[in-house]
């Protein structure tokens, strides 16, 4: 391993390593308020559950999370910003290696992980 | 009615098992989730969320410890991805008996895996005649090798090869809600020559970012439970931050050997899918 690849890989590995720790935290905080709100472990599946995502791609889920999260933190909130935490994760692995080869000016790579942030980017939206 | 310390038990054993083959662990969740009385459709949808937890908390420890390829799996992400978005294209636009045909070619890819790998299965290291396009992308690497206590160099070959069949992996994952690992290690080992332990580290690094384009699609589709989500994330968080300590210390031919027994179960369920839809 070279120096220049250990600082991509140290640098990918504190972001998923931060990602992972902030979203288990969000959501074991939103499960266990849940549990001391209803004192019940079980996992209602109905229409009508608070916990059902109602549609909308991805964006509009962070989006509206981000907005609920300032209005007031319940349960649901939390789990959601975990949620949302743990899929932007990935996500923004994929912006620091297009960053970081940039930097590097390794414009074969580059090329390459502007592409995959361009699909995922456009699959985040488009679904 | 499933609870949590259930769906949190049987996604800690899917982490686990998956951050040490290299798979998301929906093959494992989803299956038994089912069997205990969940709607398939809303243990797909919650276990493509789970996949992601199972990436990150395995790929943090290996992408440190050098064991992920990472230019090779951004490379082999270009066909994945967008081989996920025709994937999930496709299962909203064919019937169920094309359907078939697609579960049935996916049992016959994986057959052809199982028999490629079982062949190799005694082989710990691998050495590859590195072709010009893989000199090109600088596809190589090394690690420290716990078990053999050396740094053990590797190259890999045949990028141009591998495309395509990651390309049909990404479609797998699109179309059935899973990472797709099983797809994407055989091709690794087989076509590219990977070191066992290499491909299942770098598989646990793509599969999160084929599983982040597929999960968007559960969103708009009212199935997506976060409570269910959130546990199983939690339970593979877990799981695979436990295996991702194991792999290190395992040999190459006891992760083929755990890799060929999932990929047995991933066959079954894809012929039985193929099945019931006939």
């Amino acid at each position: 391993m070279n120096v220049r690849s250990s600082f991509l890989q140290l640098g990918i590995s504190w972001i998923l390593r931060i990602g992972v720790v902030l979203s288990v935290i969000f959501e074991a905080s939103g499960l266990l308020l849940n549990y001391f709100q209803t004192g019940s472990t079980s996992l209602g599946f109905t229409d009508q559950s608070l916990w059902r995502v109602r549609g909308g791609n991805f964006f509009d889920f962070a989006y509206s999370t981000a907005g609920s999260v300032f209005a007031g933190i319940t349960a649901v909130e939390l789990v959601s910003l975990g949620i949302a935490t743990l899929m932007f994760t990935p996500y923004f692995r994929v912006i620091a290696a297009v960053f970081y080869y940039s930097v590097e000016k390794d414009w074969k790579y580059a090329a390459i992980t502007v592409f995959v942030f361009a699909v995922i980017t456009t699959a985040l939206f488009v679904f | 009615m499933i609870d949590i310390t259930t769906a949190l038990l049987v996604s800690v054993f899917a982490g686990f098992v998956g951050s040490l083959v290299g798979l998301g662990g929906a093959v494992i969740i989803t299956p038994v989730l089912t069997f205990l009385g969940l709607d398939i459709r809303l243990a797909i949808a919650a276990s493509m969320v789970a996949i992601i937890a199972t990436s990150s908390g395995s790929a943090s420890s290996y992408v440190r410890g050098g064991l992920s390829n990472i230019r090779a799996a951004f490379y082999l992400e270009i066909f994945t991805a967008v081989g996920a978005v025709i994937g999930a294209l496709i299962t909203s636009r064919i019937t169920p008996n094309e359907e078939v045909y697609l579960y049935f070619f996916f049992a016959a890819f994986l057959m052809t895996s199982f028999y490629g790998i079982f062949g190799r299965r005694n082989r710990e290291f691998s050495n590859v005649k590195q072709d010009g396009f893989a000199r090109w992308l600088g596809l190589e690497g090394s690690y420290f090798d716990k078990p053999s206590g050396r740094t053990v160099d590797y190259k890999l070959t045949r990028p141009a090869a591998a495309g395509p069949g990651m390309f049909v992996a990404g479609i797998a994952a699109g179309m059935l809600g899973i990472g797709a690992g099983g797809f994407k290690v055989s091709i690794h080992e087989l076509i590219m020559g990977m070191p066992s332990k290499v491909s299942t580290a770098t598989s646990n690094f793509i599969i999160g970012m084929t599983a982040l384009a597929g999960a968007s699609v559960y969103f708009d589709s009212g199935l997506l439970y976060l409570n269910l989500a959130a546990t199983l994330a939690i339970g593979t968080t877990i799981g695979s931050t436990a295996g991702a300590r194991v792999l290190p210390r395992l040999r190459n031919r006891t992760v083929k050997a755990l890799f060929l027994v999932v990929l047995g179960v991933l066959i079954v369920q894809m012929v039985y899918k193929g099945a019931t839809l006939v």
